[in-house]
């Protein structure tokens, strides 16, 4: 297939936006789960000696939630919108 | 009834039957992370996966668009081809099943179409262009794409809570996973339930009950999800097995990290009408978590025998279907051919089922220990 058949037949634009969207979505989530578990563990671990810590890294937790179900909803939209 | 009537009914019979398996088939990659991972117990993951399969055919029919209308030359579609193709498919899909590998589903139908096509009509019959954009280049980009979402996933989760404490950790996770499980049930209900209402769509545009731009109709939506929700449910636990043990031992934060990328590389996939391979989704996020903890970590071979049958899926599910329509075709045009078709593949089907439960019918989750 030559290079102006590939792109006849491909639509590469719409490739590149399925791989960007991928990663941001797939590498975000994960990103933003992580940081509500650490939250979460942290803010457990402080409760009783450090309760500003701890109150930190709850609120680091509920943004990562937030961002999550974020996600989620986005996500779902999208596919509603089709 | 004429004909004509009784052969689109067989067809359709036969595309939920399809849908069936697919769900069948196609349960391990929704559900297998979360069972080897003991983030939910097995009956409950699947019952989970059924039913946001159910709720996930009804969000999206682009996929369904692209495969009633960007394949084959819709002009010269009978339902007989249709037959052949989706018999191609089911036949593909039993023997996978058999030796417990996950290959595509979605491929094993474009095939089967593409070959009984093929046989009926020659190469011009073929949207080539169609078939290349929408269904092999993304089929080589979405494995490879998963595999490096999930890998960088799981290199992002590791450094977050890598000097955290191994148990709560690991329970976040498992929650995570019920999440990232239901996005992708989902995500291969939006995908997987549309091919087969794009095939019955065809099949009704072939026949003339439906011109050629109607939109898929309300009872194919709801037969198509209810089909592949029943599939799933009943899940396919030998694949199981295969997903979420043999290709590489997950720990919780893999499992998620699997899931949330091939869910997100899916849900990407479906909203521009590429009618994806779920299978080869999730297989390449798989090894893509496993790989990037180690390389060791993930089973080569059994990723190899993997991907061997990706590679087998479309020409030999095209064979098979080809081989269908030419003995269809042996009885004329009539509905002679498929009604022997079927009641052969009924018998087949059977001995499938018999030969595998002889062989051994104690498939074991990892999670449990279990036998179902």
């Amino acid at each position: 297939m030559t290079p102006a058949l590939a792109t006849k037949v491909v639509d590469f634009g719409q490739l590149a936006q399925v791989v960007y969207v991928s990663l941001i979505a797939g590498v975000g989530v994960s990103l933003a789960f992580s940081i509500v578990i650490r939250g979460a563990v942290r803010a457990g671990e402080h409760r009783h000696t450090r309760p500003v810590a701890a109150a930190a890294h709850a609120l680091m937790a509920i943004a990562g939630l937030l961002i999550v179900l974020a996600a989620v909803v986005f996500g779902v939209s999208t596919m509603l919108s089709k | 009834m004429d004909g004509a009537d009784i052969i689109l009914g067989i067809v359709v019979a036969t595309a939920l039957a399809f849908d069936f398996t697919n769900g069948f088939h196609d349960t391990a990659n929704v559900v297998a992370t979360t069972i080897s991972t003991r983030a939910l117990p097995p009956r409950v993951a699947v019952t989970l996966a059924a039913l946001l399969n159910f709720v996930g055919a009804f969000l999206s029919l682009a996929v369904a668009t692209t495969i009633a209308n960007d394949i084959v030359d819709q002009a010269l579609v009978t339902t007989t081809i249709i037959f052949a193709g989706l018999v191609g498919a089911i036949v593909w899909n039993l023997v996978t099943w058999y030796f417990g590998l996950p290959s595509s589903s979605s491929h094993a139908l474009i095939g089967g179409v593409v070959g009984a096509m093929l046989v009926a009509n020659g190469f011009s019959a073929i949207d080539f262009d169609g078939l290349a954009g929408k269904v092999l280049v993304p089929a080589l980009i979405a494995p490879v794409l998963a595999f490096a979402v999930a890998g960088i996933g799981i290199l992002v989760c590791y450094r977050i809570v890598g000097r955290l404490a191994p148990g709560p950790v690991s329970r976040g996770y498992r929650l995570g996973q019920v999440l990232s499980g239901g996005m992708l049930a989902l995500a291969h209900g939006t995908n997987d339930a549309q091919k087969t209402m794009g095939i019955i769509t065809l099949a009704l545009i072939a026949n003339g009950n439906l011109a050629a731009d109607a939109a898929v109709p309300t009872w194919v939506i709801v037969s198509a999800a209810t089909a592949i929700a029943l599939g799933t449910y009943l899940g396919g636990w030998r694949i199981i097995k295969t997903m979420g043990s043999r290709i590489i031992k997950m720990d919780p934060a893999q499992g998620f990290a699997a899931q949330g990328s091939g869910a997100a590389v899916i849900l990407a996939a479906t909203h521009f009408g590429y009618p994806l391979s779920t299978t080869h989704t999730i297989s390449g996020a798989v090894m893509g978590a496993g790989a990037a903890k180690r390389l060791s970590a993930v089973r080569w071979g059994v990723a190899g025998n993997i991907v061997i049958a990706w590679v087998l899926t479309l020409p030999c599910a095209a064979l098979v279907g080809g081989l269908v329509y030419g003995v269809t075709h042996v009885f004329g045009d009539g509905a002679a051919g498929p009604v022997v078709v079927a009641a052969a593949g009924v018998v087949f089907t059977a001995y499938v089922f018999v030969r595998r439960l002889q062989q051994g019918a104690a498939i074991t989750t990892t999670a449990e220990g279990t036998s179902t």
